[in-house]
């Protein structure tokens, strides 16, 4: 047969880390067989929640008689050298010795065959190594073991050409057993190759295959939507994750009171995806059905209790956010205000009331530099935080903004300003496009990451419990997805105002901030796979602005490959380790000018230099390649380091300037 | 049908033949049994240790005045914890719903990923949240790490919300329709009152400022048990200053972020007793 077959079969084991073990386990087989000259024809790698699976076929060992050679004394070496040498390696006679040359120097040498390791040998060696290096996101140890898995492990299954690879991991001892579905059948099932073990697994109500388990999901889902005339919400995570909790999805069908539609869509999709597992669908008019659908382990002639029992669930669920919807309707908006105002945001920064208040000035702020024109409104936007007093929110904490948007909308806010209310929290590219949702989610994470500093804070190495990190980069790729350029030197000042204004002290360092900002953009955007050092010079130590800095990156990179910049790169380079040991910095006079090529530099630097005054963004190819130019003419044939102090000084000051003033476009010297 | 003190009887009586120490309900306020000095406190060090007990929690944020059928702001938790887990630790587990007339074969239980973390704790554990039919009635865990320190053997945690497991065995779906006893008492006859007045008192009436002071109060005297190494009052000191904080919350009073300063304030305290305990062993 020459297959190998492994089962780790255990307690439930998360859709997510049955990813990570198909993965990492298909992987780790491979390098060990690649490292051992092992030829295979497949690998296949399967997992359900109980049990994950490797099946490799096609095994065949390259028989290669591998030998070492290993050097021994010089020839000229004593007797008792040899004799030494001859006894380490456990031989007598000094005839199977070979002499070679190295180096000029003649040795002895023993042609040491090595023992290859049989294919059980070899598996059987690998197996701890290979289970231990799985890089779980979450492992966990159990009992008093130190191994650690997904969760506990109850039995290994490991044959090899029929017969048990022998090893122990976390307790358990390999063998030649599997176990079926353990709703159905508990007792060991025997296999010794893949067919006899697929085969006994589907008998035991086991899908081994993902695919398949999807599949049959599908099937039945597809079934009932026909028969009711509707439409599945396919939620392909939710599918995911649905088809790895069961190793035999069986799929059973409930369904909710039309009552429960005068909660809004969003919230009933939320309760039956996110809290229940359950898939939704929608009518043929496009509205939510009040069917709903979910998978078991369990045979369908038993449902009764299931479908019950899911049903309750769901009313309490659905009466639960009813009743908080109706509790939270009692309250008016303007109250709201009032209750946010007895809520303290970070301990020393106020009260949340504040918090909008400064929200609203942000956005206000942020929207005359931009030239977007948000004033219709700026009232309404006091309100974009309310929906933090409300229950839902409490007891559906990832709602919130949806929450607020919905509120919003029952007082009579305008759709425009509900939608921004609705995607404020957002990190993905939905409050891009509209102007209005785009400012608020801005200012909003603006003033939570400034409050962040400005109570004195600091980011720890690890981890993100504030989530600064992550509101860092959502305020970057909000701002270069939008193409708008903002100053956060300018944007900070203004904060700093407002908080003045609200007498709330605070402790904020600027420049630390903008380093922070702008390491985590030059992080970002070399994962991004952007040149580290063609990022660093364009950042800016006083200015974290990512939409111009992205803009003179991308150009940046362009003028690199041109022939222009790499002309201008390598007379960039001679100049900079000419003057780099130089300390000379004085007013260039013109009139110690002696040779023409010092002219000609000195007039492609004014011109530089009028360019920059005019535009720091034009980068005119054409200029940087006559300096480059100006550059190599004047280091082919002046000579800096003249007799003449005073002119060496002045020549010296000339190529300083000449540094600056590219400088000024960009930080070469970064590069 | 099983009544509410029967399936505490029963529980009691299966987990105890399986050789747990039954023990009595801690005398303080907590958010879960978690907190319980004997299953917190114990998990740390090599010494086998198994125990079973009812444990009333309080949630003063969860309080709905009563008229809620789903919620409550105290409730009762049948907690279980067996250090070092045993190796069929869902068999058992398994076993006892059947002691409560759960068949696993005839209703759906499924374990769905939940890695616990009490934040307040600095704990963290891998296991699950166990359903049934759709319902959640335990709380399954394997106890990684407490006050940052690791937990070696591993202890299994088992919590089974009663009023949950109550409410799916007789079959109801209102919390204060569970019969308590076979002269037919209801969960509501004992409790209904209870729920209303103190909802008034977590949402209304519990004094913020005074709450400040004694959460700043129990901070510096559980620093200075700490400094005595006294663990045991030092940490019921953070079991108290959790529930003061709880009430806090539910008065409304700390924004999100807020609760995060605070939750570290406790668990740095309770850092230092763990540490204390990790010295003693």
């Amino acid at each position: 047969m020459n297959e190998f077959l492994l089962e780790i079969y255990g307690e439930e084991i998360p859709s997510s880390a049955q990813a990570v073990a198909k993965n990492d386990l298909k992987d780790l087989f491979v390098i060990f067989l690649k490292n051992e000259k092992i030829n295979f024809s497949s690998i296949e790698t399967f997992a359900t929640a109980r049990r994950i699976t490797v099946i490799i076929k096609g095994l065949r060992n390259k028989e290669i008689k591998l030998t070492k050679e290993i050097r021994g004394p010089s020839t000229s070496a004593g007797k008792k050298a040899v004799e030494g040498f001859l006894k380490s390696q456990g031989i007598k006679n000094e005839k199977l010795l070979l002499k070679k040359t190295v180096k000029g120097k003649e040795y002895f040498f023993f042609e040491k065959k090595i023992q290859q390791k049989s294919l059980p040998e070899l598996f059987k060696s690998e197996m701890f190594s290979i289970l231990s290096s799985i890089k779980w996101k979450k492992s966990m140890r159990w009992s008093s073991f130190n191994e650690k898995w997904s969760r506990p492990i109850k039995s290994i299954l490991c044959i090899l050409n029929e017969k048990i690879i022998n090893f122990d991991y976390a307790g358990v001892s390999s063998g030649n057993f599997t176990y079926g579905n353990y709703y159905y059948f508990q007792k060991k099932i025997k296999c010794n190759n893949s067919n006899n073990y697929k085969k006994a697994l589907r008998k035991n109500f086991v899908l081994l295959d993902k695919k398949e388990r999807i599949k049959k999901i599908e099937v039945e889902l597809e079934k009932f939507c026909e028969k009711n005339k509707l439409k599945l919400n396919y939620n392909q995570e939710l599918m995911s994750r649905v088809s790895d909790s069961v190793e035999w999805p069986n799929v059973f069908f409930g369904s909710f009171s039309e009552n429960f539609f005068d909660l809004p869509d969003f919230l009933i999709t939320t309760i039956l995806s996110e809290k229940q597992d359950n898939f939704s669908f929608k009518k043929k008019n496009g509205e939510l059905s009040n069917f709903f659908s979910f998978v078991s382990n369990l045979e369908k002639k038993k449902k009764r209790n299931l479908i019950n029992g899911n049903q309750n669930v769901l009313k309490a669920r659905f009466k639960d956010a009813k009743f908080f919807i109706e509790e939270d309707n009692k309250v008016k908006l303007s109250e709201r205000l009032k209750k946010l105002s007895s809520i303290v945001f970070y301990n020393d920064l106020g009260t949340l009331l504040e918090r909008s208040v400064r929200i609203q000035k942000l956005c206000l702020k942020i929207s005359q530099l931009l030239k977007l024109d948000i004033r219709e409104n700026i009232n309404n936007l006091l309100y974009s935080n309310v929906d933090l007093t409300t229950e839902l929110v409490r007891e559906y904490p990832s709602l919130q903004g949806q929450v607020g948007g919905f509120y919003a909308r029952l007082f009579g806010i305008n759709e425009k300003c509900c939608n921004a209310f609705s995607t404020q929290y957002e990190f993905s590219k939905k409050n891009i496009e509209d102007d209005l949702s785009f400012i608020l989610s801005l200012s909003q994470k603006v003033d939570s990451l400034f409050g962040f500093f400005a109570s004195d804070r600091k980011v720890s190495g690890s981890g993100d419990p504030f989530g600064v990190r992550r509101m860092a980069l959502s305020i970057i790729n909000m701002l270069i997805e939008k193409k708008k350029s903002l100053s956060f030197s300018f944007i900070f000042e203004v904060l700093v105002e407002i908080y003045q204004s609200q007498n709330i002290e605070i402790k904020f360092n600027k420049l630390k901030v903008i380093e922070f900002l702008n390491k985590r953009f030059e992080i970002l955007l070399t994962e991004r796979g952007y040149e580290i050092n063609t990022v660093k010079s364009c950042i800016k130590k006083e200015e974290f602005d990512p939409s111009d800095t992205f803009a003179n990156i991308e150009r940046l990179k362009e003028f690199l490959i041109s022939t222009e910049g790499n002309e201008f790169i390598k007379s960039y380079k001679r100049l900079e380790s000419i003057i780099n040991q130089q300390e000379i910095d004085i007013k260039i006079e013109t009139k110690l000018f002696q040779k023409n090529e010092e002219e000609i530099l000195y007039k492609d630097i004014l011109s530089l230099k009028k360019d920059y005054l005019k535009s720091s963004e034009v980068l005119n190819k054409q200029s940087f390649y006559d300096l480059s130019k100006s550059i190599n003419n004047f280091l082919d044939n002046v000579i800096v380091n003249s007799s003449d102090e005073k002119i060496k000084c002045n020549r010296v000051s000339l190529l300083k300037d000449c540094e600056k003033i590219v400088n000024n476009f960009f930080k070469f010297s970064e590069l | 049908m099983l009544t509410f003190q029967d399936i505490i009887t029963n529980l009691q009586k299966y987990w105890t033949q399986k050789g747990c120490l039954l023990l009595q309900p801690y005398d303080m306020e907590m958010g879960a049994a978690t907190f319980n000095p004997f299953v917190a406190l114990k998990t740390l060090g090599d010494r086998p240790w198994q125990t079973c007990f009812v444990q009333g929690c309080r949630r003063p944020s969860d309080g709905r005045y009563g008229k809620n059928p789903n919620r409550l702001q105290h409730y009762y938790q049948f907690q279980v914890l067996i250090k070092p887990s045993p190796l069929d630790s869902q068999e058992l587990y398994l076993k006892s719903l059947e002691s409560v007339n759960i068949d696993p074969k005839t209703n759906d239980i499924k374990f769905i990923e939940d890695d616990w973390e009490s934040p307040t704790l600095g704990a963290a554990g891998l296991g699950w949240e166990v359903q049934c039919n759709g319902m959640e009635i335990s709380q399954f865990t394997y106890f990684q790490q407490i006050g940052g320190y690791e937990c070696r053997p591993v202890s299994l945690e088992l919590t089974y919300g009663l009023e949950r497991l109550a409410m799916f065995v007789q079959n109801i779906d209102n919390i204060f329709e569970i019969i308590w006893d076979n002269n037919g008492t209801k969960y509501g006859e004992v409790f209904k009152k209870n729920e209303e007045d103190q909802s008034y008192y977590n949402f209304m009436y519990a004094s913020e400022k005074d709450l400040y002071q004694t959460f700043q109060n129990l901070e510096i005297n559980a620093e200075i048990l700490v400094e005595k190494k006294l663990v045991i009052p030092a940490y019921e000191l953070c079991i108290k200053a959790s529930h003061c904080f709880n009430l806090l919350d539910s008065r409304g009073v700390i924004s999100v972020n807020e609760r995060q300063a605070y939750i570290l304030r406790i668990r740095s305290l309770v850092q230092k007793c763990c540490q204390i305990m990790v010295e003693k062993s």
